[in-house]
């Protein structure tokens, strides 16, 4: 099912009551998620992305504008009607009843001619818990089971009615790394078998990164870029973008682009090819550290010449298959940032020189004006 | 503290026993300390509680004590077998029984429904808690008075509540001085008003704190109201619950001074008597000094309430457990 | 879509069937709750005249009067009753306070022999009902000639083994860091007690004085049974004997001003500090 936004919008009163101006929690939010994807909100927190998930599935409504689930307008309908799965950050389990009981709860709640019979319910809960993998925990209390064992009841519970859409609230920051990783494959597997249209909230960029089919970056309630996640990463919209996916973080500079070259310092590290006609300004440089290629040669110091990037090198950590190559420059967006370049374990650097030069991989490099924050490159 | 005994242990090889036996010295010391504190606390109780636990025993086996001569002519049951026989004593159990049966199911329900409604609202709500708690800070004895004046009928006047229920066509009744049934409609009323506001209170903060999210999750669900309240309000709260009635059938059995409030100190020729207004009765009073009995009555008052409270707590188990 | 638009208006129509009942409700009820002391008041201001004039008791009152307070104070002695309530209270409290905390701090700080022992003997006598003891009590204060004394009065209730077990557990929650730390700086127990302890804990101990006071003001029994001069009687005895004997047993009007000035002290204090004695009564009462 698609869920479609038109210019929907939540302002909450200021919760100092004194200060009169309200919060915009969603700001005229206007896009559509196509049927069967698995969409990830992702923003800082405040950004208002659980708010943009309780308006989906009802628990708020909105001051402003109408959310229209394929063609029918859903605005004004209580969340009980809307007939959506969701599970909570904190899983929200009945503690005081089994993982069976848990599960069949929201089928017992159906009425009418979509009333089932026990026997019905217990092979409905029987295959959503199938689904999530816990069949043989269904006598288990919630306390009696670790986290992530409660995530997969907590999904379970939410798919056995078949939703029309799938609501995760950070589905996975109660669980420890390494199951993290684990219940994050799961949850991409169970959105591929049941293709429900699948909602996440998150503000960790690498889970929203590796499982979504598009995700929707949000700042201050507004929408800042949707797209596939790669799309997202490689041509991030503007600086807020591209700062806030990738890790290490993007490297930002102070630059400027000054005949029909980008300039960081005094050096030109990028010409013609890559700057075309814009016109001379001040402009904020992105690299990512993988954009950060190190110069051949012996020497390795060639300052001054075309096209390298000379910084001062402040420590060298090794990682295994990469390296981190630690460096500062004066041309820092934020002075003293310990930028890094990721660099092939191949390269032997001595770690007591003074400086390092880079070759830029223009595909990496992102150029921001200084006024807007927007993509200029 | 006891690194530092340790330490001084260590040391023995060199400075000889002397420290070791220091140290049981100021471990007695210390020991003796502790009990110091605890003087006025044991000594209080043990005049006050374990002394008269131990007596009361006593006396209600001692058969004809006088309390003037406090002599007694021997041991045995007739103290019980005189209790249980004296009409005054069944007329208290039966009045008390009855205060319990109606008014611990009754209270509790509607202290539940309050509650409920207190939770869900977010106007007023602090305004209404503050009143819903003021009878607990009055004194039952002076409010009981402006009850007793409301529901009854003198000569000069038929009363407030008579006159509400003219409005109906019926009455009047006079509720103090009058039939039983109405006396003991103003008793059970009365008793409500008393014990509500703690109920209303203790419930409120329990259902306060069921997480917010468990109804969010059965409300996405489409959890009806009805079954949200039965499936997860009361199931969460239930240890509340079951803590006020057990509290409040103690409470009950031992009802009192609510009666004095209401029919004045005579309780039995007002017919409104209880266990415990017996057992004051026959300590002291106009038909008072007799402690053999007070003793008796108050001790199967205790294995009644004692009794009670034990299948309420077994059936608590067992409906927790599921 | 027609569908939706019905779910739609039919959930703020229930909705709004539900707030009207709700506050319905909570109305209801609170005039209950608030209509006997309008009606105390209201009879209080009343003239002795006006109020006997009444077959049918009239809501409010043209010709307010303040005579029925003024013969409260005189015609019975109100005054006298308040003061000894005034004092057994402050007394007993502040008794009970020392005795409490002294048995709370032996109780999770020091260690002795057949601590535990004597813990659970203590919490055994939690189950004890009053009743019970109250029988040997009155003969054994009778016995001592306490009879009509604020001592015979006090003594009985100058312990609560529920408040030193309450005491006790927030006691405990105080790092035994603490206690360490001050040991090694030389501090001796009593000055740890009262100069961290007692302040650490001091919503507990406000909890206890609160609960005690509440007590105190209202207590009936007792006093009842030790004391048959009214030089002693407390507020609620003195309610019972103005019942019986007080104004000749026809002076209402005066009997509700006497009600009035009894009951406010305890109201104006609840005003005040609703939430705290709230919150006090609701710990106090769930620990048990």
């Amino acid at each position: 099912m698609k869920i479609r936004f038109e210019g929907l919008t939540k302002r909450f009163p200021n919760r100092d009551k004194r200060i009169k101006t309200e919060v915009v929690a969603v700001d005229h939010f206007t896009f559509e998620i196509p049927d069967g994807k698995l969409v990830g909100l992702l923003g800082p927190s405040g950004c208002g992305k659980s708010t943009a998930l309780n308006l989906i599935c009802g628990l708020e409504t909105p001051t402003e504008g109408r959310l229209f689930f394929d063609e029918d307008d859903v605005t004004d309908i209580p969340a009980e009607n809307r007939g959506v799965g969701m599970v909570f950050q904190s899983y929200a389990l009945y503690p005081h009843l089994n993982v069976k009981k848990n599960i069949m709860f929201p089928l017992q709640n159906l009425k009418g001619d979509k009333k089932m019979t026990k026997e019905q319910m217990e092979q409905k809960a029987l295959e959503a818990a199938r689904i999530v993998q816990i069949e043989e925990l269904m006598d288990r209390r919630p306390n009696e089971m670790s986290g992530g064992q409660q995530q997969r009841v907590a999904i379970a519970r939410a798919l056995v009615k078949m939703p029309r859409v799938l609501l995760l609230d950070e589905p996975l920051s109660n669980l420890d790394a390494r199951l993290r990783i684990q219940t994050r494959e799961e949850i991409k597997r169970i959105q591929n078998e049941t293709k429900i249209t699948t909602v996440f909230v998150t503000h960790d960029q690498e889970e929203a990164m590796s499982i979504s089919d598009i995700i929707v970056v949000m700042k201050d309630g507004a929408i800042h870029q949707i797209g596939k996640p790669q799309e997202v990463y490689d041509q991030p919209k503007n600086l807020f973008v591209a700062k806030f996916l990738g890790t290490p973080p993007i490297n930002v500079f102070n630059g400027k682009i000054e005949g029909g070259s980008l300039v960081i310092g005094n050096e030109k590290v990028l010409g013609k090819d890559f700057v075309k006609d814009t016109p001379n300004q001040e402009v904020f440089v992105g690299i990512r550290p993988e954009g950060l290629l190190l110069r051949e040669g012996k020497d390795g110091k060639q300052t001054g010449s075309e096209g390298a990037f000379t910084t001062e090198l402040l420590a060298i950590e090794v990682m295994g298959r990469d390296t981190s190559v630690v460096f500062s420059h004066t041309a820092s967006e934020i002075a003293g940032t310990r930028h890094r370049a990721i660099v092939s374990s191949d390269n032997a650097i001595d770690p007591e020189k003074k400086n390092v030069a880079f070759d830029l991989n223009p595909k990496k490099v992102f150029v921001f004006s200084k006024d807007t924050q927007e993509r200029l490159l | 503290m006891s690194e530092i005994t340790d330490k001084s242990s260590f040391s023995g090889p060199t400075s000889g026993n002397k420290p070791a036996s220091m140290a049981v010295f100021v471990k007695k010391l210390r020991s003796l300390k502790a009990w110091l504190y605890l003087l006025p606390a044991l000594l209080f109780l043990g005049i006050f509680m374990v002394y008269p636990l131990i007596d009361v025993l006593v006396y209600s086996f001692e058969e004809g004590y006088n309390s003037a001569s406090q002599t007694s002519f021997g041991t045995g049951w007739f103290n019980y077998a005189y209790v249980l026989h004296d009409p005054y004593f069944l007329q208290a159990v039966k009045n008390t029984f009855l205060i319990v049966i109606i008014t611990v199911p009754l209270s509790t329900l509607l202290a539940l429904l309050i509650s409920l409604a207190l939770n869900s609202i977010k106007k007023l709500k602090e305004v209404f808690q503050t009143i819903f708690f003021l009878p607990y800070v009055t004194n039952t004895l002076a409010v009981g008075l402006v009850f007793m004046i409301m529901f009854k009928k003198t000569p000069y006047t038929d009363g407030l509540i008579n006159m509400i229920l003219a409005i109906f066509k019926s009455g009047p009744v006079d509720f103090i001085d009058g039939p039983y049934w109405a006396k003991m409609f103003v008793m059970c009323f009365y008793t409500i008003w008393v014990v509500l506001p703690f109920k209303v209170l203790i419930l409120t903060s329990a259902l306060a704190s069921v997480d917010e999210v468990y109804y969010k999750a059965a409300r996405i669900d489409g959890t009806s109201r009805f079954r949200q309240f039965t499936h997860i309000t009361l199931p969460m709260i239930s240890p509340m619950i079951f803590y006020l009635v057990i509290t409040g059938f103690i409470g009950a059995f031992k009802a009192y001074s609510d009666e004095v409030a209401i029919f004045g100190t005579n309780l039995n020729s007002a017919g409104m008597n209880t266990i415990v207004g017996y057992v004051y009765d026959m300590l002291y009073g106009d038909a008072g000094g007799y402690p053999s009995y007070a003793a008796a009555a108050a001790l199967i008052l205790f294995a009644i309430v004692f009794t009670i409270t034990v299948v309420n707590l077994l059936i608590s188990k067992k409906t927790s457990i599921r | 879509m027609n569908d939706y638009d019905q779910i739609s208006r039919k959930a703020r129509t229930a909705r709004r069937i539900r707030l009207t009942f709700t506050y319905a409700l909570l109305a209801f009820w609170a005039v209950i709750v608030l209509f006997p002391f309008y009606w105390m008041i209201l009879s209080s201001i009343k003239s002795y005249g006006s109020y006997n004039a009444e077959f049918t008791p009239k809501f409010f009152t043209t010709s307010p009067t303040l005579q029925n307070y003024k013969d409260a104070f005189t015609q019975v002695s109100l005054g006298r009753y308040f003061l000894n309530t005034f004092l057994f209270t402050v007394i007993t409290t502040a008794l009970m306070l020392a005795v409490i905390i002294f048995a709370a701090f032996a109780f999770s700080r020091l260690e002795f022999r057949g601590k535990n022992l004597v813990f659970t003997l203590f919490l055994s006598l939690m189950m004890i009902p009053s009743e019970l003891v109250i029988i040997t009590n009155f003969v054994t204060i009778t016995n001592w000639g306490l009879r009509n004394t604020f001592t015979g009065l006090i003594l009985p209730s100058v312990t609560s083994v529920f408040y030193i077990y309450l005491l006790k557990e927030n006691f405990e929650q105080i790092p035994n860091d603490l206690y360490k730390a001050a040991k090694v700086d030389g501090t001796s127990d009593l000055k740890y007690l009262f100069k961290v302890m007692v302040p650490i804990c001091s919503p507990t101990i406000v909890t206890v004085v609160i609960l005690k006071v509440i007590e105190c003001w209202n207590a009936y029994v007792w006093p009842r049974l030790i004391t048959d001069d009214p030089n002693y009687f407390l507020v609620s005895n003195g309610i019972s004997e103005i019942r019986e004997n007080g104004f000749g047993r026809e002076n209402i009007p005066a009997m509700m001003a006497a009600v009035v000035v009894i009951s406010i002290p305890l109201i104006i204090l609840f005003l005040i500090f609703h939430k705290k004695i709230m919150a006090g009564v609701s710990r106090g009462g769930t620990k048990g």
